[in-house]
């Protein structure tokens, strides 16, 4: 039997925030952190995307900021679920690199972005650290806009 | 004098979900051994095989990044603080 999968439910805007910040990085990729409780993301910190070589296809999060979104989601009493990166001009599934670079633990979400504009977005988790990405359901009950569809796609992680 | 190491999110299931824990040593690398007595599993997290860190994991001395310091044989003492720092990174390719 397949194992149960994992819903993300994000709160009121959000992913139309994380829409604005990664169409506002295009050509480049953006990136943020999600704070909220088990299952439920309620703040997003859009950050620097600190990759100097390639970052219209990487991006990587300074120690420095990652210790400051740690130090705010416990100013705040939530945790750390995860970070989200945009794919410019590619589609909203993990690429080999994200893959390697996934922690157990962390949601990695990604928004893909065509031509300036945020069109898709998914959601991911690895259970084990040799396992592949699970897709994780995302919920956003008072999400009507049309920038992003919350897809979640079988088969493509 | 115990010094207090900061556990990331994505390993405090292997410190029974405790954000910080603290640890007696007076360099990095037996802060680790003691570390790693306590909390088994971070071992295969932090380091290789060969007991260098992994390319994915930082660890800091304060404000200062270890590989600028004197890496595992960094020393530490009162007043230091370790934290664990996560690589956070990916991309299209």
């Amino acid at each position: 039997m397949p194992p149960e999968r994992s819903v993300i439910r994000f709160e009121g805007a959000l992913l139309e925030d994380i829409a604005r910040e990664a169409s506002s990085a295009y050509p480049f990729e953006g990136c943020g952190a999600l704070l909220g409780e088990r299952g439920h993301a309620r703040v997003m910190l859009p950050l620097p995307n600190t990759e100097k070589d390639r970052p219209r296809v990487r991006f990587e999060v300074s120690p420095q900021d990652y210790l400051r979104v740690e130090r705010e989601a416990e100013g705040r009493g939530l945790l750390l679920l995860g970070f989200w990166h945009s794919h410019p001009d590619h589609p909203a599934s993990p690429s080999a690199t994200d893959l390697s670079c996934a922690w157990v633990g962390l949601l990695t979400v990604i928004v893909s972005v065509q031509k300036g504009r945020a069109r898709d977005i998914g959601a991911w988790e690895i259970r084990a650290p040799e396992l592949p990405f699970e897709p994780v359901e995302i919920e956003c009950p008072l999400f009507a806009g049309e920038v992003v569809t919350t897809l979640s796609r079988e088969g493509e992680a | 004098m115990p010094i207090p190491v900061r556990i990331p999110t994505p390993l405090r299931r292997f410190t029974g979900d405790h954000a910080e824990v603290s640890v007696e040593a007076a360099e990095l690398s037996s802060l680790l051994d003691r570390l790693f007595e306590q909390y088994p599993g971070l071992r295969s997290q932090l380091l290789n095989e060969d007991g260098t860190l992994r390319t994915f994991v930082n660890l800091y001395v304060n404000d200062e990044d270890i590989r600028f310091l004197d890496g595992l044989k960094t020393a530490v003492a009162e007043g230091d603080s370790v934290s664990i720092v996560p690589a956070i990174a990916g991309g299209t390719r």
